[in-house]
């Protein structure tokens, strides 16, 4: 048996052949892309995370190990040893007053640095938001002012609370667009659909460095400790299925914000929240709506988002997205296609799809972006330094 | 019949208008022909979609308990709706204008879905047919109903919801802010 932890923030690498972590600065040789298993990739995609012991192989022999995560792997099997959340539960959070205890206690003792955090104009975003403000502790505030017709809720709210920052920085709908300079996309160890929204990661951390932060708060994991179904085995299962490692933060800590000094984290994730959370909704149903967290956070809240539950759709802004890349995938995949020789990544299949995305079924449009996540993986390797040769036709 | 309001809109270089009769999603190269005076009660009701914080939303469903006479109703009237399906728009906008105001209002027509087994199981699918039986079966809607169509331009998927007296009485649709309302359906005061 040997004993797997990875105690960093992002993903590591284990070669499970050497049973050991690759170095830090490890990255495929073109013979390891080229043997690549697409398929493989493919199955995976249809995570957000890569858990050991679920995860089937891209390159032979290197699994990756989510950050702050415990496994021991004993005949060719992973395991979870341990969940950072289940530790020290002490009761769950009932009231405004002990939820503020906590985020207090965590700031003393944590080392963030200055903070900026992620506004967006949802509910999850605005309750840390709240909760740092009535700490008296004022993020620089990042939002994206989407001008697209449903986010016209969303752009209220963001108005809202961006009136109250001291540092606000308004990022326009045309920047940071998804699938935006694939070509440019930083190279990475393995495939990842988070590196398809590189640009946008990278223009948040840019733009909170530019204001001296060192930490940038997002809301990742708000949707399963506010919504999910807190019943029977669910709320039992619940410790070992949720935990700070099984959010969407891994690619753009390791690609964007760690090169820059920087940290990406969801508050919701870390101790003491995820526990408080757990306790407090357990035996609870389903939430979708997250009405009791808009009433525990009645009085802090905008009504806005206490009377309201709306929720803008993302859909469009991320058909329109993979529209004005189209001809940037076709350049990725040429060159992808050209390496791998396999016909999932034939450039006129992929710029096809991306012209009519929004006909695609979900499961198509996963294979998808799985296909370009692989595609851009490849061309970050061999082409890192050579401009887009390749134009669509 | 219920009338027909065509609410166009410009976005992305085209005109977009939901055809009244197949209720298809248009685009068009020119502006399309459409209603040069809006009723006051859709003038509000467009207003409304524009700006979804003035609509009245509650997250609890209505109380009102049918009558078994009603109840039995209100799956025939529910199920021949569901058979029409969205193709026959046409006749299902005919037959939602036929009135048969067994609820009081549109939330308690709607409400009542909930017991429905077809509903329970593809709720989110039918929102045509959830709007066009609040519209037959509620006794206020031909005085302060409107039945909305919408689409998301981008995506092409396309919504129906009601807004009735300055509220949305779907306590369950939250997703219809993301709809550019084109079709507009009401009885003409």
């Amino acid at each position: 048996m040997t004993f797997v932890g990875n105690t960093c923030r992002h993903t590591r690498y284990f070669n499970v052949k050497e049973r050991r972590f690759v170095d830090e600065s490890f990255l495929p040789s073109l013979d390891q892309i080229r043997t690549a298993n697409l398929k493989n990739h493919i199955d995976n995609g249809a995570c957000f995370v890569f858990r050991p012991d679920t995860y089937k192989p891209v390159i032979d022999g290197i699994i990756p190990i989510p950050g702050r995560s415990a496994w021991t792997f004993t005949n060719n099997q992973f395991v979870l040893c341990r969940s950072n959340n289940t530790s020290g539960m002490h009761g769950g959070a009932k009231s405004l007053d002990e939820i503020l205890a906590a985020a207090s206690r965590f700031l003393k003792i944590s080392n963030l640095g200055p903070l900026a955090l992620e506004m967006s104009g949802g509910l999850d975003s605005a309750i840390i938001f709240v909760i740092l403000k009535q700490l008296g502790v004022m993020p620089i505030l990042i939002g994206y002012m989407r001008d697209r017709y449903e986010f016209r809720t969303e752009r209220i709210i963001q108005e809202n609370f961006m009136s109250q920052g001291s540092i606000v920085v308004r990022l326009t709908d045309n920047q940071g667009r998804p699938f935006e300079q694939l070509c440019s996309s930083p190279r990475h160890v393995l495939p990842d659909l988070a590196s398809l929204s590189h640009a946008a990661h990278a223009l948040v951390a840019q733009s909170a460095a530019e204001h001296g932060a060192k930490t940038v708060l997002n809301g990742i994991g708000a949707d399963a400790l506010l919504c999910n179904d807190m019943q029977g085995q669910n709320a039992t299962n619940f410790p070992q299925d949720f935990a700070a490692w099984a959010l969407a933060d891994s690619w753009p800590n390791a690609s964007i914000y760690q090169p820059r000094g920087m940290k990406y984290i969801s508050p919701f994730a870390l101790s003491p929240f995820p526990h408080l959370a757990w306790k407090s909704r357990r035996g609870l149903p389903g939430d979708p709506m997250k009405l009791n967290a808009r009433s525990i956070f009645a009085n802090l809240l905008p009504k806005e988002l206490v009377t309201f539950a709306y929720k803008a759709s993302h859909d469009g802004w991320i058909h329109d997205g993979i529209k004005q890349a189209a001809s940037e995938i076709y350049t990725v995949a040429s060159i992808a296609y050209k390496f791998y020789q396999n016909e999932e990544l034939h450039p006129d299949k992929l710029h096809k799809q991306a012209e009519k995305s929004a006909f695609l079924s979900d499961d198509e449009l996963k294979h998808f972006l799985s296909c370009v996540a692989f595609s851009v993986w490849i061309f970050g390797h061999i082409n890192s330094t050579k401009i887009c040769p390749t134009k669509a036709p | 019949m219920l009338a027909a309001f065509r609410l166009p809109v410009y976005e992305f270089g085209s005109w977009w208008t939901i055809c009244p009769y197949a209720g298809s999603l248009l685009r068009h190269k020119i502006k399309p022909l459409s209603a040069r005076f809006l009723p006051i009660r859709l003038k509000e009701v467009v207003r409304i979609c524009d700006d979804p914080f003035s609509c009245r939303w509650n997250s609890n469903s209505s109380n009102a308990s049918p009558s078994i006479k009603s109840v039995q109703l209100q799956s025939i009237i529910y199920n021949r709706l569901l058979k029409l399906g969205n193709n026959r728009f046409l006749l299902s906008r005919l037959y939602a204008g036929i009135r048969c105001p067994i609820f009081k209002n549109t939330e308690d027509a709607i409400s009542s879905l909930e017991f429905e087994t077809d509903y329970v199981e593809n709720g989110n699918f039918r929102c045509l047919q959830r709007a066009f039986f609040a519209a037959k079966t509620s006794q206020s809607f031909p005085r302060s109903g409107v039945i909305l169509i919408g689409a998301n331009i981008q995506t092409f998927a396309m919504h129906a919801w009601i807004i009735e007296d300055g509220t949305q009485p779907d306590h369950g649709d939250r997703d219809w802010i993301n709809y550019r309302p084109l079709l507009a359906l009401l009885h003409r005061p």
